[in-house]
Order: structure tokens, then C-alpha cells, then sequence
């Protein structure tokens, strides 16, 4: 059974376009998919229905054989998008604990990739700081943390470097590389021409690349070979 | 996990956050001062003689209630699709039942809270002609728990619009029609207590429907 899997999936917003038109996607364990396209090709929106964030138009999207839309499909993923989903008026830890407490946990930095990836991404010396202290490369570091918490099996993420200074981006990429090799799946996103596919070559991640056009996904290969 | 759980946590959150966001809350509360103020006065000047000033100030004081909905509408599921963090929300493992419960709880709260606050500043303002403001309690503390329902529901129903601005209030206005027509009749008989049950159970009523169709108002 795939850890992701996109069924058939259409969605449109309006009556007059699709965004997505049957698009047929599976994620095994230790896949690394990238989507590349343009502004505005439903990357966002097909990541966000693998979240279970959006309810497709038509298809769907299931996690581990369940529904994505249901709260048990979403236990096993941790999602990042472009804007963090951190509330400012929190400290790192705050937010943290109290994402840590939706999914059940009391400690968010207790074990596990969450705990992996907050000292990987230097985050320990603003533990207590409020996010709106911050800038935009410290939310975005705590909100991969964030996504992390509960060990998600699969990762989705809205342009995973942007934002990021080279320290940040190759703790990302460590943390990737681990959950990758842990069994874990990662569906991300990169405008087209965006230097993120260089730079998962260049840190041994070995990126499945799919390209979004008129709704529709067409594999391109694999930059590694 | 325990659903109740999850609630008390993001209702708590949202508390918090209410503590950090002083200008926000603090608006309202100016708001809700300066109305009941100007509510007292007026009851003072145009009926002296108690009664009939305690029911004027009973149906302006619902009336603010009205809106205070719409500031707590805006406190509700709009800051947070503003913030980004519905998102952050609707991506962890919560029921949209228990995301809205928590939300009209928390609407509920400080609701009720302002109205307090609104009913003290019209007893202090009303002088000796408001002085025995404090029976309208059961009418207004009925009519906060439908407008808080009313409030939550509006919230997450224009939360994905974009003419929010004007639909918000609106519909919040629309959707108390109801209530407001029924503490009109209220207050021309002379109410006081008793019927405010009828209010609190329309109240419950429209908090249950409301419920139950956020998981679909929650959806996109």
C-alpha cells in the first residue's frame, strides 16, 4: 500500500478551469517526488489536497489506504507550506506544544525527527522567544519543526529551501535525508527554474521529478540518473 | 486523543493569545463601554422613572451585543485564515466539529464577558435609573449564547470570501433578526427573567445546527 496516493484527482475553483485534471500519483516508502511548474499550476493545490486541507473536485487522495480529508490520515502527515502556520504571538515552544497537543502528544520535543530537526535547525536559542520576535527564516524553521511533531510518515512541502539561509537548508536536508531513510515519503514543490532540485542532488537526496502542466502531471526522471 | 481535549487546547490557545492581542480585545471593550455609557445616559433622560428605562437599556444593550458579534467574528476563524494558522489547524488530526466547538466557545467567553462589562458601564452611567440593570442578566447572557453561535457560524462561513468586510456584519445582522425581534416583543411586555429561557434554548438550538454544518462550512 502507498503511503500517498492521489486517485484520479480534479479540482477546480471555478466553473470555468481545472487546476488539476486526473492527476494519478503514488508515494512508496522512501520516495522523494518533486513537483516543478510555473506560478499558478496547482502545485499549492495538489499539496494541499494530499494534506487533506482541500477536498478535490473529483478523485481522491489517500494516506495509507485512508481517506487524506479524515483526522486519522492526517496523524501520518506533516505538511509545510509557503506561509507558516506558526501563531506569532506564541514562543517557538509554545506553538509547538500546543500543535504537540492536537496530535496528542504532551512533549513535543520529546523524541523522534521533531526533536532531530529542532537542534539540526538551531532553534534552541529562541526556544522561549515569540515568533513575531522573529523573522521569516526562524518561522519557517519552526514550522518544519511543527510539521514534524508526531513522526509524520509522509512530509509535504511548499517549496522546502525558499527562505532559508545555507545553514538552515542543509539542516533541512539532513533532517530529510533521515526521514527518507527511516521508511518515510516527501512530496515537495519548486517553482519552475528554482535552484531546490540542485540542491537535493547536492545534499544525496535523490528527487522523482514531475512537471505540472494544464492540470496534469508528466514525469521527467530523475536528475541523479 | 480525547476531542475534548483538543478543544480546552485550542480554546485555552485562543485565550492566550486574547491576553497578548491587547489592542484587539481592548477595542471591543471600548467599544462596548462607550456604547453602554451613551445607552445608560439616554435611559436616564428619556425615562427616569425605572422600569421602562431598564427595559430601553435591556433591548440597546442586546443590541450592542449585535455588535460585539462581529468583533468576535473577526477574532475567530477570519484572524486565523488571516494568520495562516487555519491551515496549520485543518492540516492536524481535529474533527472541523471540534475546531468550530472550540471557536464558538471561546466566542462565547468573551461575549459574555463584554456584556458584563457593558452591563456595569450602563449601571454606573444610568445613575439611579439603571440601578436595578443587573435583572436584565438572564435576557442578555441568553441572547449572548445565540449571538455567539451566531458569531462562530458567520465566521467560518465568510472565512474563504473575499467581500468578508461587508458580508460579516451582514449576516450577522440577518442571522439576528430573529433574536432581536423576539427581545423587542420581550421587553414591550415588561420581561424580565423567566422568558430569557425560551432565548438561551433558541440559543442551544442554533448552536447545534450551526455545529453540525461546520463540517462542511469548513471545507473547500
Amino acid at each position: 500500500m502507498a503511503l500517498l496516493e492521489y486517485r484520479d484527482v480534479w479540482k477546480r475553483y471555478t466553473e470555468a478551469r481545472y487546476v488539476l485534471r486526473s492527476v494519478n500519483l503514488r508515494l512508496e516508502e522512501g520516495s522523494l517526488i518533486v513537483i516543478v511548474g510555473p506560478n499558478g499550476s496547482g502545485k499549492t493545490t495538489l499539496l494541499k489536497i494530499g494534506a487533506g486541507i482541500l477536498r478535490p473536485s473529483r478523485g481522491e487522495a489517500l494516506v495509507r489506504g485512508v481517506n487524506a480529508r479524515l483526522p486519522p490520515a492526517k496523524r501520518w502527515l506533516g505538511v509545510i507550506l509557503h506561509e507558516p502556520m506558526v501563531y506569532p504571538e506564541l514562543s517557538i515552544y509554545e506553538n509547538l506544544k500546543y500543535y504537540a497537543g492536537l496530535r496528542g502528544i504532551d512533549e513535543p520535543l520529546g523524541e523522534g525527527l521533531a526533536k532531530e530537526a529542532f537542534e539540526e535547525l538551531g532553534l534552541g536559542k529562541y526556544r522561549d522567544r515569540r515568533v513575531e520576535e522573529l523573522s521569516f527564516g526562524w518561522r519557517r524553521r519552526t514550522d518544519i519543526v511543527r510539521a514534524l511533531l508526531g513522526g509524520p510518515d509522509v512530509i509535504l512541502v511548499d517549496e522546502p529551501f525558499t527562505g532559508l539561509d545555507p545553514e538552515a537548508r542543509r539542516g533541512l536536508a539532513s533532517v530529510l535525508r533521515k526521514h527518507l531513510e527511516r521508511g518515510g515519503a516527501i512530496l515537495a514543490t519548486t517553482p519552475l527554474g528554482g535552484a531546490d532540485i540542485e540542491f537535493m542532488v547536492a545534499s544525496n537526496l535523490r528527487p522523482e521529478v514531475y512537471r505540472i502542466s494544464g492540470g496534469g502531471l508528466e514525469h521527467v526522471g530523475s536528475p541523479t540518473g | 486523543m480525547s476531542v475534548l481535549l483538543q478543544v480546552k487546547r485550542m480554546i485555552w490557545k485562543d485565550l492566550l493569545l486574547e491576553t497578548r492581542r491587547v489592542s484587539e480585545f481592548g477595542a471591543a471593550l471600548v467599544f462596548a463601554v462607550s456604547a453602554a455609557s451613551l445607552i445608560g445616559f439616554a435611559a436616564n433622560r428619556f425615562a427616569p422613572s425605572g422600569l421602562t428605562g431598564t427595559l430601553i437599556a435591556g433591548l440597546g444593550l442586546v443590541l450592542v451585543e449585535v455588535f460585539l458579534a462581529v468583533f468576535t467574528a473577526i477574532m475567530g476563524f477570519v484572524r486565523e485564515a488571516d494568520k495562516g494558522t487555519l491551515e496549520g489547524i485543518r492540516s492536524s488530526p481535529v474533527e472541523p466539529v471540534a475546531v468550530f466547538a472550540a471557536k464558538l466557545v471561546f466566542t462565547l467567553i468573551m461575549l459574555e464577558a463584554l456584556v458584563v462589562v457593558a452591563t456595569g458601564a450602563a449601571m454606573f452611567f444610568g445613575g439611579a435609573t439603571l440601578r436595578g440593570a443587573y435583572r436584565l442578566f438572564p435576557l442578555l447572557v441568553s441572547a449572548g449564547i445565540y449571538l455567539a453561535s451566531v458569531s462562530a457560524f458567520a465566521s467560518a462561513l465568510s472565512v474563504y470570501i473575499e467581500a468578508r468586510g461587508i458580508l460579516l456584519p451582514t449576516l450577522i445582522l440577518v442571522l439576528s433578526a430573529p433574536l432581536i425581534q423576539n427581545v423587542i416583543i420581550l421587553v414591550e411586555g415588561g420581561f424580565y427573567g423567566s422568558g430569557a429561557w425560551m432565548l438561551a434554548l433558541s440559543g442551544l438550538g442554533f448552536m447545534v445546527v450551526a455545529s453540525w454544518l461546520s463540517r462542511y462550512i469548513l471545507e473547500v
